[in-house]
């Protein structure tokens, strides 16, 4: 994944914030790596870009080759539900969905209604094994609203992962939690990128968190560089 | 997939869905009640009208009438078939009866004491029962009891109910006449049982006194020539159609034919003319087995054959009364100044080459294309005169000798044949336009569910603006966002509907017993039988205006949801997610 002299302005009212001003980045497959800045600094918004989830001023990214940005609505969809699995800093679960259908939603929204019933056994078998793995197992049928932070982050890890995406992009998936879970939760990452090569591109801004990761890179005054210290 | 289940899961559990279902479901009820209301009306007057007039009504829509409907005589004593002749020939017809439709005064007997306008209908009883409803609509002559058909000089024996003559106390007349009033002509109202005290009238008793005035073959009414006859009520007659009941007087058609002098002249005028007995219509009966729009067909044919004979005597008589003669001819024959027109018809007939008569029917280009003629000739706009002169240029060298006689007939003039409804339209279109009137304004009142619809959709994808966030982070297209809406509002339309068809199809088959439930804790009459046509309130149901309905309730559910879901659909994802 290559990200190239990537700019973001926000227009708000009539002063131009630039949040990023042009920040370069690679991210190999199988690489870990933890984007670390200042509140403000703009780390979620890079993140973002990276994911598809907003668009950039300036500047592009690269996935396998392409332009990501620059593609049909219709692949750039197909990206964030394939290549992509975001774990946001406050979950974004569905409060209306059980703990197993929030897993299931990315595959819900990539098959048809043949093919979720064709396949619903197999991909609730997995949603249901990566929650057990991430201790929830027993939880299957409650709702958002009766998980603590740290299980309610665990169900949003389950769900990034259920499509298999080539990159996992976390954003602060820290922290809202205590030490403890914390911890657990970065530990379920590290697992993930040492067993699986999964890659992992975390934002936060916490050094102590960043230490998980293979490479540091700090985001400041709009731009990336090596993370000092 | 995660439409249907994302539209699921909200529909269960948001509980302001529920406001939108209920008012789909009223106004599905609302659109149903009126509907069927309108409907069963509508289907009553048509059931109604349709046993009044009979299947097939042949007429000119004249109330001077015209002639030949029955077996007529010549100046040489010769009998010809009339229009009932012919009609009565074709398998499809069961009966024919003629009927003349005037209007009359009427003085009831003193202690009724005053004077009505009706509506006279001269009718021949035993053979207008055969085509109409008449005799169920009678109170004495319907009864197990009498035998047989409906007479004006026959009464039920006082003790068996069986008919015998007519036989008024005191009268002096040899033979008396009897008369057939609507119930409502005497009894306005109906009595506290919410009937008529029809048994309270002796039959053959009461004198009325029935005032016509002649209408000549020309339209026109003569009041110097009216005349006031005594009648004896035999009976009543009870249609349950208001207008009907309260102007219905039935006399017999011969009577009635000579009290307007529409009957034939004794003898031929000076010009040899005898002119003919009128009628106003003839009914006609279907025979079994045939729709009424085959009998219809089969009494055009027997029209259209009766006009041609008509047509070819017309021709063999001598001016002077051809002249009277079109007064009284199915057809009307236009003066040579009349300028012919596409659509009409030259009737050319040679006197003595019979082969070379002919039928022309002017075509839409305004041409004619007569027979053993080389080219088509241009008729449209020139004035007949100026035809016949063209044409008899052109006949010249086939005729021989007498020329030949050219009449144009306007074929929407004359007599036609019109099945029930055709011949009522007016009455039944001023109905519908009532019935699309009231479906247009309960529409336009269920315009107020669209308007909730919309507002809470506005509400809904405000309040669920994060999901939508989600659901775009996970790959979720603008399509899919706003399907997610939209199959909710379409099943808030869909359980709207099953809720409201359910309510309302209630209502409609209990709505006599819900007015008079209302009406007794009001302490009023809601449905008041005298401001309406019919003594109950007519309501049906029908599955294909159901449909209809729901179909209308599902898209306007979905209508009022179309920009909200379509605003969902075009968020950005992070503006969704970051919105608080
Ligand atoms: N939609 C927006 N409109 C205007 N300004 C925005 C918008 N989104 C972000 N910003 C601004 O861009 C800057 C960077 O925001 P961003 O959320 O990327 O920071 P961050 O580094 O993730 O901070 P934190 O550590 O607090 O999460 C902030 O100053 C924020 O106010
Ligand atoms: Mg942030």
């Amino acid at each position: 994944m290559l990200v190239r002299q990537l700019a973001k302005t926000y227009r708000l009212g009539r002063v131009d914030v630039d949040v990023l001003r042009g920040v370069d980045l690679s991210v190999k497959a199988g690489e870990f790596v933890a984007i670390i800045g200042a509140s403000g600094s703009g780390k979620s918004t890079l993140l973002h870009l990276m994911g598809l989830l907003d668009r950039p001023t300036e500047g592009s990214v690269s996935f396998r080759g392409q332009d990501i940005h620059r593609l049909s609505a219709r692949r750039r969809n197909h990206l964030r539900n394939r290549a992509f699995g975001f774990v946001f800093q406050f979950y974004h679960l569905l409060p209306e969905l059980r703990i197993v259908d929030n897993v299931l939603l990315p595959a819900m929204v990539s098959s048809s209604t043949l093919g979720w019933f064709s396949h619903r056994r197999r991909l609730r078998a997995a949603a249901v094994e990566s929650l057990t793995l991430l201790g929830l197992g027993h939880r299957l049928g409650h709702r958002p609203a009766e998980l603590s932070g740290g299980e309610r982050q665990r169900v949003a890890i389950a769900r990034a992962l259920v499509n298999s995406p080539e990159v996992l992009l976390a954003d602060e998936p820290t922290g809202n939690l205590d030490a403890t879970s914390g911890s657990a939760i970065l530990d379920v990452l590290a697992t993930l990128n040492k067993e699986r090569g999964q890659t992992v591109v975390m934002v936060t801004h916490d050094p102590k968190v960043a230490a998980y990761a293979h490479r540091t890179v700090e985001l400041r005054d709009g731009r990336l560089r090596a993370a000092t210290g | 997939m995660y439409k249907l289940f994302l539209t699921l899961r909200y529909l269960l559990h948001r509980r302001i869905t529920i406001v939108p279902i209920l008012a789909v479901m009223l106004c599905v009820a609302m659109d149903l009640i009126v509907a069927s209301v309108m409907g069963g009306f509508l289907d009553e007057v048509r059931s109604a009208a349709r046993g009044l007039f009979g299947d097939v009504i042949v007429s000119d829509e004249s109330l001077s009438g015209f002639g030949y409907y029955d077996t007529w005589t010549d100046a040489d004593g010769k009998t010809h078939d009339g229009l009932i002749q012919y009609i009565r020939r074709q398998k499809e017809v069961a009966q024919a009866t003629p009927v003349i439709e005037t209007f009359g005064m009427i003085r009831l007997p003193e202690q009724k004491g005053f004077s009505k306008p009706v509506n006279v209908l001269g009718i021949v009883p035993d053979q207008y029962a055969q085509v109409t409803d008449y005799q169920k609509s009678l109170y004495y002559q319907n009864s197990p009891n009498w035998t047989g058909l409906p007479s004006f000089d026959q009464v039920p024996d006082p003790v068996t109910g069986k008919p015998v003559p007519l036989q008024p106390p005191g009268a002096t007349t040899a033979a008396p006449k009897g008369l057939v009033l609507g119930v409502r002509v005497l009894w306005p109202k109906r009595d506290e049982k919410g009937g008529f005290p029809r048994e309270e009238l002796r039959p053959g008793t009461e004198p009325v006194q029935l005032t016509v005035a002649p209408i000549r073959a020309s339209g026109m009414a003569d009041t110097q020539g009216a005349v006031t006859r005594n009648f004896y009520l035999v009976d009543t007659s009870h249609t349950r159609i208001q207008q009907i009941d309260q102007m219905a007087c039935y006399v017999p058609f011969r009577d009635l034919q000579e009290y307007l002098e529409m009957g034939a002249s004794a003898r031929p005028d000076k010009d040899g003319f005898l002119s003919p007995a009128r009628a106003t219509r003839v009914l006609v009966k279907t025979a079994p087995g045939y729709t009424t729009d085959q009998c219809r067909d089969a009494v055009a044919r027997a029209v259209k054959e009766w006009k041609r004979d008509r047509l070819t005597r017309l021709f063999g008589a001598p001016d002077a009364a051809r002249q009277k003669m079109q007064y009284y001819e199915p057809f009307t024959w236009q003066p040579p100044d009349y300028v012919v027109r596409a659509g009409d018809t030259i009737h050319l007939r040679f006197p003595g080459q019979a082969d070379l008569n002919q039928d022309l029917a002017v075509a839409d280009d305004g041409s004619i294309r007569p027979l053993k003629l080389d080219a088509a000739i241009r008729v449209a706009g020139l004035p007949l005169a100026q035809v016949r002169a063209m044409l008899a240029m052109r006949y010249e060298p086939v005729a021989h000798g007498g020329g030949f006689a050219s009449v144009v007939l306007n074929p929407n003039f004359g007599v036609q044949a019109k099945v029930w409804e055709e011949a009522n339209e007016k009455y039944f279109s001023a109905i519908e336009n009532q019935r699309f009137i009231a479906l247009l304004m309960v529409g336009v009142v269920s315009l107020t569910a669209i308007a909730l619809v919309w507002v809470i959709f506005v509400m809904i994808v405000v309040e669920k603006t994060k999901d939508i966030g989600i659901v775009k982070s996970v790959g979720g297209s603008a399509g899919g966002v706003m399907a997610i809406f939209l199959i909710w509002a379409g099943l808030i339309g869909l359980i709207g509907t099953v809720l409201g068809g359910a309510l309302g199809s209630l209502f409609v088959a209990h709505i006599m017993g819900i007015e008079q439930w209302l009406s007794h804790l009001l302490h009023t009459e809601l449905w008041d039988p005298s401001a309406y046509l019919f003594e109950t309130i007519p309501a049906r149901f029908r599955w294909n205006e159901m449909l209809t309905i729901g179909g209308g309730a599902v898209l306007a559910a979905m209508l009022g949801a179309l920009l909200p879901a379509f605003r969902a659909g075009r968020m950005s994802p992070v503006d969704a997610l970051r919105w608080e």
